[in-house]
């Protein structure tokens, strides 16, 4: 059932997920010599398309919105149901 | 049980009145369409009160006819075939009274209706008959009834074709099914099901004749080839119980069957499981090189065939080595997809129908854009999309998730684990039902995405209309179901759970019914998963709206790499996007491809062409079947007309069969 270590789990997951990005990029770097991207570089990214006009397609319809939300809720629920089976 | 024959009597009442009714078509669909709800109600009440009490209902006539007594008997496992059957019945019967008059000639309608009743009379008498000269009389009943409701368009050339191919089936099922009773009735003298017994050593042969007897009905490949024949020619409602419930009848014999063979060898549950996945895997590939909808619908009920017969094999096995948590998950898993199959492929059915009434076309590659012009259809269509393709948090997850545990519990059985075959085992289902839900998905992404996203394709697309009330509704009340199954989970296993106990031999009872009480856990998370996923979908949906409140959201024209004006012909055809895979299995297909290509300096005109035609009817009936006919043909000078000649055949067969006696 729900623990409380399994709600800092799942929260940790959520928060260092874009850290992942800075990890690959760091090791590629050090690899090729160069120094690579700031720690804390997908977060300003992510921050900075928050804040950008999200511009549509005529063409699309609500499946192209929801495919974003569909995505996050079923990998959330994933790590849900293994961090609590 | 009474409620029941009263159900009975409104079809055939209301099917010989709407036909009789040839002056007012209008009131003869009415009185057909109401018949046919109120006598599937009637049919469902009484199944839900067998299911809710536990007590099988039985009623048993005299009748003239020899071979024991005109029974019928509702017991668990008929009634986990009546429900289904009653609801599909119903919400088709609803769309039909909209869709039918609007779709064809005001004369056919009265007959059809007519043979829609029949339809339904005799799916229902045939699950439910308790005598082999009855279920064969309704069987056939059932086969011809449907005949003719093929036959609805029956101008049209390929409708002819397809309703010969489907009759020939049918008859050829049959043949094997008369062996099969004759046989279990031969020690009793009758047909009566409560007499008949299974000879030691001959279970065996038994089982295959039933495999390929109600396998036809099924649509187990090799011998599906009318299916992807008939259920485009017929009407969308009539196509929608055809493949949601007909076909399932067949599914319903084979475990009756079961009941009366006892204990089966092992190798039963690994012929099943081989057919399963080979019709699963064939099915979905033959589905994904279609471009006519209800075509591509029709092989992807072969597939559904094959996931509900893996799970019998897989339940046959777990009974023939005495595994009852792989018995009761196989079999549990088999039945509850049987009517979740038929909640999604009739309302996948019915979309494809309004498909057609609002554009006048089946081609997915004419189609697109119809969403916005649909939004009812396209939505539920959706639902039905994913529910067939296995995703939570709809039903069909829920009955493929219980055959996969079924399977791994087997193999995880401790007794069993260092076995070669039983890898196998897990490789061959776990293996199969995987790729067939991968599959599936693709296949479904591309009629989805290319009927109902995007851009219209053709004119007919561009005056898409949404169809009228009935037949929205009911596509909305199936893809309710669909979601109510997976978020109901824990309640299933007290609706099949009689019917798997009497599945199993009657040594295993006891232990069968522990392992029915343990397979509630999977489908108690199944449950909770599911609405938790739906809460984490509106949660973030209302996120997102929070996000973007009070801020400007553009609506521009895809970016087209600066071109003035894309056509819609620029897009992603539903040809192109199966391509690839089709490429990787190109030896199970012969595509014909008739192309010309552009030629010159300043081409003109090009135009490209695709069929994939059934590689078994190609190769394998064609040939037979043409064998025949041309020993038929030389077999001519026996046949003169003249009845001379046929008395003395039967009196010189009549002198053979007196000396064979004598003799």
């Amino acid at each position: 059932m729900v623990t409380t270590s399994g709600l800092i789990q799942i929260a940790l997951a959520l928060v260092l997920a874009p850290m992942m990005l800075t990890i690959i990029n760091r090791t590629k770097a050090a690899f090729a010599g160069r120094r690579g991207q700031p720690l804390l570089q997908p977060y300003w990214d992510l921050w900075k398309l928050f804040h950008k006009t999200p511009v549509y397609s005529q063409t699309t319809t609500a499946v192209f919105v929801s495919g974003p939300i569909v995505g996050c809720a079923a990998t959330w629920l994933a790590l849900m149901v293994t961090v609590h089976a | 049980m009474w409620l029941f024959v009263a159900g009975l009597i409104v079809f055939f009442g209301g099917g010989v009145v709407s036909l009789l009714m040839r002056m007012s078509p209008r009131l003869a669909s009415m009185v057909g369409c109401v018949a046919a709800v109120t006598g599937s109600l009637l049919a469902l009440g009484s199944a839900a009160h067998v299911l809710f009490t536990g007590q099988a209902a039985h009623v048993t006539m005299a009748w003239q006819i020899p071979f024991g007594s005109l029974a019928l008997g509702i017991d668990s496992l008929s009634a986990i075939f009546v429900v289904p059957i009653a609801v599909i019945v119903a919400v088709a019967a609803i769309y039909g009274g909209q869709y039918l008059p609007s779709s064809y000639r005001s004369s056919v309608i009265g007959p059809s209706w007519f043979f829609f009743n029949l339809l339904a009379a005799t799916m229902l008498l045939v699950v439910v008959a308790r005598n082999g000269l009855l279920f064969l009389l309704c069987w056939e009943g059932m086969s011809l009834a449907s005949f003719f409701l093929v036959l609805t368009d029956h101008e049209r050339e390929r409708t002819q074709r397809a309703a010969w191919i489907y009759l020939a089936a049918m008859h050829l099922g049959t043949a094997c099914l008369l062996v099969l009773f004759l046989l279990l009735g031969r020690s009793s003298g009758d047909l009566d099901f409560e007499r008949f017994t299974c000879e030691p050593g001959s279970a065996g042969i038994l089982f295959l004749l039933a495999v390929v007897g109600f396998g036809t009905k099924a649509g187990f490949i090799p011998v599906h080839v009318w299916l992807p024949e008939a259920h485009p020619a017929a009407p969308s409602h009539v196509s929608a119980v055809m493949s949601g419930v007909m076909i399932k009848t067949g599914i319903y014999g084979l475990l009756r069957i079961l009941t009366f063979l006892g204990d089966v060898p092992s190798w039963s549950g690994w012929t099943l499981v081989v057919v399963g996945v080979l019709s699963g895997i064939l099915g979905v590939l033959f589905a994904l090189a279609q471009h006519d909808l209800k075509k591509l619908l029709a092989y992807h009920s072969v597939e559904n065939i094959g996931i509900i017969v893996i799970g019998l094999g897989v339940g046959l096995l777990g009974l023939a080595h005495r595994i009852p948590p792989m018995a009761v998950l196989g079999f549990a898993g088999a039945m509850l997809h049987v009517l979740n199959h038929a909640l999604f492929k009739s309302l996948l059915f019915l979309g494809a129908g309004a498909v057609q009434h609002g554009t006048g076309t089946r081609d997915i590659d004419r189609l697109g854009g119809l969403l916005k012009k649909m939004p009812v259809t396209g939505t539920t269509f959706l639902v039905g999309a994913c529910a067939i393709s296995g995703l939570p948090p709809l039903n069909g997850f829920v009955s493929e998730l219980l055959i996969y545990l079924g399977v791994l519990t087997g193999v995880a059985d401790s007794s069993r684990v260092a076995e070669v075959g039983w890898a196998l085992l897990c490789v061959l289902v776990v293996g199969g039902l995987a790729l067939i839900g991968g599959l599936a998905a693709a296949c479904f992404t591309k009629a989805f995405g290319c009927a109902f996203l995007g851009e219209p394709r053709s004119e007919d697309a561009e005056r898409g209309h949404e169809v009228g009330a009935a037949m929205r509704a009911s596509m909305v009340v199936l893809a309710g179901a669909c979601f109510l199954v997976a978020l109901t989970g824990p309640i299933w296993p007290y609706v099949y759970g009689s019917a798997v106990v009497a599945v199993a031999p009657a040594s295993f009872h006891g232990e069968v019914q522990a392992a029915i009480e343990q397979s509630r856990f999977p489908l108690m998370v199944v449950c909770v998963s599911s609405w938790a996923f739906l809460a984490m979908v509106g949660l973030l949906a209302m996120v997102r709206r929070a996000l973007l409140s009070g801020r400007q959201v553009d609506r521009v024209p895809t970016w087209d790499c600066g071109y003035a004006a894309p056509t819609p012909r620029m897009q992603y055809t539903a040809s192109s996007f199966a391509s690839p895979i089709l490429l990787l299995f190109r030896m199970f297909f012969r595509p014909r491809i008739g192309q010309h290509l552009p030629t010159g300096l300043f081409p003109k005109q090009a135009s490209f062409e695709s069929e994939t035609p059934d590689v078994f009817r190609e190769y394998l009936f064609e040939p037979v079947f043409s064998a025949v006919a041309w020993t038929a043909l030389r077999l001519r000078w026996l046949q003169h007309g003249r009845l001379q000649l046929y008395v003395l055949y039967i009196a010189l067969t009549i002198l053979v069969l007196f000396i064979w006696k004598l003799g």
